[in-house]
């Protein structure tokens, strides 16, 4: 038997070139989101969602798309015809998620669907606990909580409103009774809740019909924002200009007010009743 | 032979060896393979961060490239399989039997170094049990003084139970203070070989013509039909002084005792070996490899100021005929070891310092430029095809993969905030996923006929191991990876730096399994 003849190897590379040729061109179309049609190739675009929970439903146009697991919160919808599309993100206990995107050809338009329990845990600070025993096993009364005093000096420091919060590029200011965000870096990289059309590089987070006493971004996203009024009560609000604008209950009591400790556990204030919140 | 072989060029070793311009030209192209290498990785880099829409096309048309070139070669692999197959069921004493070869002598070279007596022993048995006239077979067994004196007792113990069954049988010591030596195979070899003309060929009035050398590694063993097989090969050839001979290495002596890392790696290196064997005109001799005395006589043997002096010869001998010089094929095995030490994290270290010992052949990318440009017999055309082979061969080794499993990511990372919302951002990773699945579809081919390689499992190992011996191909991302073009990097590197690197003899353990 004899080596492959330089023919046959050469009919071989052909055929190969010929296959990359042919090729080539279809995978860099298809890369770039074209897609045949019978009217001729279309430009499409496609959809990305993200959310925080597992087991939640995806709805495009109203017709169940994907539902989130353990390893996959967020999903890549190709071959979007350009349009508006309108999202929801389900979940039984949990607040629905909407939202209108619209996908323009060969960009994807990004959205991340923050859902919020119904009934978000709370986990009550306790006042007073029982003193230490005395040596004779009498008891000597109640004393505060080490957990409660530290709770009430969160609270103790006057309340950050006229501050201003930065986190990763995106900063949060209060303006009369809007809080508003703020994109600070290049117009071009603006985050895509920052545009609709077109990018804008500020818009209105939550609008208060009461005093604001505190806003803040939820530990470990930057796109969503607590804050408390004084006639509302504590909310969740996501950093995103387009339509629908969600927004979420989390403790709707008027005076209740929230601070965020240093391991970033949320604290809420209910009069003298403080909480540990759980998202 | 040319008069290049009187050259000062002609055993250049490195740089160093040379004076003025000829100096500056082969430091220069020393830095070439590894400014390739590295230009290439800055350069996708760069292109990735600057205009990723750009990296990604060039991404897209490197994946498809990849796979494409994977069943080009697969298609090599396959048709080599069948010529060794073929070749190993062949009666090839029947073949040259009708014609006249009891002129010629098989003169074996089995250089070694620390290696046990087991090793020795093990080799020259197999050469006992190979179908060729043992009197027809000359051995040299090549110690190196500086191993010690324990070496040289092996020595001897070998030669008085094996030398009487061989036509000649001689113990070399090659000492350890000749001037201009390198420690290492290249020097053990050439000093045994020129001892073997004086105290073998001319002793015996042997014509060097009617002498083939082999030059082995220790822990070569030939298969029965080898000498056979290589004497038809000497014999049919057009003009076998103008030729190198090149058998299939494979690593069976202790492949089912090794780390599937281990055998992953050593079955690819066999792997290439096969598909080089369809396209001789890119081959160049590796390892165990066979070649006339006369020519290595007139060619000065092996060089001894160097690490790949196996390839480097085939280079010695092309430039010296003015590029009339060529390495035939033989698609027939001889096994040598797998990597294997004492422990795991020992065999991986070896695997690797042997691998960019191997990459360390990109040593021979100045030589063979220099010689380009110096020698002006050689036709143009060839001198820019194999220029173009070698240089891509290198770059391929110590770049391809990084491309294919790292760099394919980089767009996305580094491309910013408006490359990142676009549909070709997030295709481009399932793009390069996709077309890689199809190229590892190829890994099937390749433990099928890793499967069809293998020597009987011995006693005591388990079946599991054959099991393993299958999907171990899943390994080969991250081994083309770590031992093929991190090493080869490396080894680039140096080179590009002026840091060379030393010969490194790859530990031979046996096994108790």
């Amino acid at each position: 038997m004899k080596p492959l003849s330089s023919h046959q190897r050469f009919v071989y590379r052909l055929a190969i070139v010929i296959v990359f040729i042919a090729v080539i061109p279809v995978l860099v179309l298809y890369a770039n989101g074209f897609r045949p049609t019978r009217e001729g190739f279309l430009k499409t675009g496609g959809l990305y969602i993200a959310t925080n929970r597992t087991g939640a439903d995806i709805f495009i146009n109203n017709k169940l798309v994907k539902q989130s697991y353990f390893f996959k919160k967020g999903f890549f919808f190709e071959n979007q015809t350009p349009g508006t599309y309108s999202l929801v993100v389900s979940r039984p206990g949990y607040f629905s998620w909407y939202k209108d995107l619209s996908v323009k050809p060969e960009d994807v338009t990004e959205a991340y669907a923050f859902l919020v329990p119904e009934k978000p845990g709370l986990k009550s600070i306790e006042r007073f606990t029982p003193a230490a025993q005395t040596s004779t096993g009498a008891p000597r009364g109640m004393v505060e909580t080490p957990a409660y005093t530290a709770a009430t000096s969160l609270f103790a420091d006057s309340s950050p409103v006229n501050s201003i919060l930065k986190d990763n590029n995106i900063q949060l200011s209060v303006e009369l009774k809007y809080i508003l965000a703020k994109w600070l870096g290049q117009a071009e990289s603006a985050p895509a809740q920052f545009c609709e059309y077109v990018c804008t590089n500020s818009i209105d987070v939550f609008e208060a019909d009461s005093d604001i006493l505190n806003y803040s971004f939820l530990p470990g996203f930057d796109a969503v924002v607590l804050v408390s009024t004084k006639n509302q009560g504590v909310y969740l609000a996501e950093i995103d200009g387009r339509d629908h604008h969600n927004i979420f209950p989390i403790y709707p009591v008027a005076g209740a007010d929230f601070r965020i400790r240093a391991d970033d556990t949320i604290i809420i204030k209910d009069g003298s009743l403080f909480f540990e919140l759980g998202l | 032979m040319h008069s290049y072989a009187t050259t000062p060029y002609y055993h250049v070793g490195r740089a160093s060896d040379l004076t003025g311009k000829d100096r500056v030209l082969y430091r220069f192209f020393e830095i070439v393979p590894g400014a390739l290498a590295w230009g290439t990785l800055i350069g996708a880099a760069l292109l990735s961060w600057l205009v990723p829409v750009a990296a990604a096309y060039v991404i897209i048309a490197f994946d498809l490239y990849w796979l494409l070139k994977t069943v080009y070669l697969s298609i090599h692999l396959r048709h080599n399989w069948k010529r060794i197959k073929e070749n190993m069921s062949r009666d090839w004493g029947a073949l040259i039997a009708d014609k006249r070869y009891d002129h010629l002598f098989h003169l074996i070279i089995l250089p070694y170094y620390k290696e046990s007596y087991e090793t020795i022993a093990f080799s020259l048995n197999a050469l006992l049990a190979c179908h060729y006239d043992k009197k027809k077979i000359l051995v040299v067994l090549a110690a190196e003084e500086r191993a010690g004196t324990e070496a040289q007792v092996l020595a001897e113990k070998a030669r008085e139970n094996f030398a009487e069954k061989f036509g000649g049988f001689v113990v070399t010591i090659h000492p350890k203070d000749i001037p201009g030596d390198m420690p290492g195979k290249g020097s053990n070899i050439t000093y045994a070989a020129e001892e073997a003309r004086t105290r073998l060929l001319d002793e015996k009035a042997i014509d060097y013509k009617d002498v083939i050398v082999s030059a082995f590694d220790i822990d070569t063993v030939a298969y029965p039909g080898y000498f056979q097989c290589l004497t038809w090969h000497f014999l049919e050839a057009k003009d076998p002084f103008k030729v190198s001979f090149q058998p299939v290495p494979v690593y069976n002596n202790n492949i089912w005792q090794a780390p599937s890392f281990s055998r992953v790696v050593a079955v690819s290196g066999t792997f290439w070996q096969m598909v080089q064997q369809e396209r001789p005109e890119k081959l160049a001799t590796f390892s165990s490899h066979a070649v006339s005395f006369k020519a290595l006589y007139e060619a000065g043997y092996w060089q001894r100021n160097m690490v790949s002096e196996d390839s480097r010869i085939f280079w010695n001998l092309f430039l010296a005929n003015d590029g009339d010089y060529s390495v035939v094929p033989i698609a027939f095995p001889v096994s040598m070891d797998a990597n294997l030490a004492k422990g795991n994290i020992e065999t991986l270290k070896n695997v690797y310092k042997q691998n960019r010992r191997w990459g360390w052949g990109a040593e021979n990318i100045p030589y063979i430029l220099m010689g380009f440009v110096k020698n002006k017999n050689i036709p143009l055309k060839k001198k820019i095809h194999l220029s173009f082979v070698q240089l891509e061969g290198f770059w391929s080794l110590a770049t391809n993969p990084l491309i294919i499993f790292l760099l394919g990511w980089l767009p996305v990372l580094l491309g910013g905030a408006v490359f990142n919302n676009t549909v070709l951002a997030y295709n481009l990773p399932v793009i390069t996923r996709n077309l890689m699945i199809l190229a590892m579809c190829g890994l099937i081919l390749s433990s099928v006929i890793g499967i069809q390689l293998l020597p009987p499992r011995p006693k005591g190992i388990s079946r599991w191991t054959t099991v393993v011996m299958v999907i171990q191909w899943i390994l080969v991302p991250i081994t083309i990876m770590i031992f093929g073009a991190f090493p080869a990097l490396e080894a680039q590197t140096r080179l590009m730096i002026g840091k060379y690197l030393g010969f490194w003899v790859t530990p031979k353990y046996i096994s108790t399994k």
